[in-house]
């Protein structure tokens, strides 16, 4: 069972959203996730991800991949993957995956209670990120289709970028995303930060 | 602040990382037959190198993988990082650290 899905972001969903934000922060509260782990060489694995959720696992470290229906793969390590998918999918998928791969070594796990996914765009969104990472956002070496882990004003990330508006999906531990949010807000001030929910 | 090479996610910040140590210590096969010395010596005795190191590190805050790192113990130059298990190259010698 997961928390309640405004769990660790429900002071921010009453905040009121300023005239012009510099950055816009969506808080993806309709967005599961399912932590995949399996061997790459066993090819039952894969293709069963596949059949099961519609996305290839991508392979190449720090890429993603995005699938119908909101659905989106990330890669954490070398036999470690992130699902991100719409709340009401997960519980199905989660059985589906388990029973089909339950001859496989492989481990499915729902960290939808645990996890909150924030979406940051906006002008100054780059510069933002820039500010409480050491992650290089210039378009030269992050573009879309690229994911990676790292610190967030210590708090540990999983930032993809997603589109060149700029565009990041950032997730993080529900217990941190208070604290993340306030980070934010300190940073660019109350009048810059446009709060929004999904 | 090092930048450490990931085999897997290239060059990251030292804060991403977790040290592990001097690499190459095997783990003796039957830690039962040992005596305390040598149990002692496994446990706790490092070569304390001044020169070209081979060390452990883990991605901890990235994908959480553990890998093999040349660092230079003087200048802290990093020449090489490896995974661990396609590592075939000799442990460095004497003369090389």
């Amino acid at each position: 069972m997961s928390e309640q899905p405004q769990h660790g972001v429900e002071n921010w969903l009453s905040k009121a959203v300023p005239s012009d934000p510099r950055v816009d922060v969506r808080l993806r509260t309709d967005l599961g996730h399912v932590n995949v782990r399996g061997e790459v060489d066993n090819p039952n694995f894969l293709s069963v991800i596949k059949a099961v959720t519609g996305v290839s696992l991508p392979l190449t470290p720090n890429t993603h991949q995005l699938s119908e229906g909101d659905l989106r793969a990330l890669w954490l390590g070398p036999s470690e993957w992130m699902i991100m998918a719409p709340s009401h999918r997960i519980d199905d998928m989660v059985g589906e995956l388990r029973t089909r791969l339950s001859d496989a070594f492989a481990a499915i796990n729902d960290l939808s209670g645990g996890m909150v996914t924030l979406e940051v765009s906006g002008s100054e969104s780059t510069d933002l990120l820039s500010k409480g990472c050491t992650l290089d956002f210039h378009p030269l070496s992050f573009n879309p289709g690229q994911c990676a882990q790292s610190g967030f004003a210590k708090a540990n990330v999983l930032i993809a970028k997603i589109s060149d508006e700029p565009r990041y999906s950032i997730s993080v531990r529900r217990t941190f995303a208070d604290y993340v949010l306030s980070w934010m807000t300190a940073r660019i001030g109350a009048d810059g930060l446009g709060i929004t929910s999904a | 602040m090092l930048l450490i090479e990931c085999p897997w996610c290239g060059q990251r910040d030292e804060s991403e990382f977790s040290p592990g140590g001097e690499a190459d210590i095997a783990r003796p096969l039957q830690p039962d037959q040992l005596d305390d010395a040598a149990w002692a010596d496994y446990l706790f005795m490092r070569k304390n190198t001044k020169g070209w190191h081979r060390e452990l590190w883990n991605h901890s805050q990235g994908c959480r993988q553990w890998f093999g790192v040349e660092r230079h113990t003087v200048t802290y130059a990093i020449r090489r990082s490896y995974q661990l298990q396609e590592d075939t190259s000799p442990t460095l010698t004497e003369d090389e650290a």
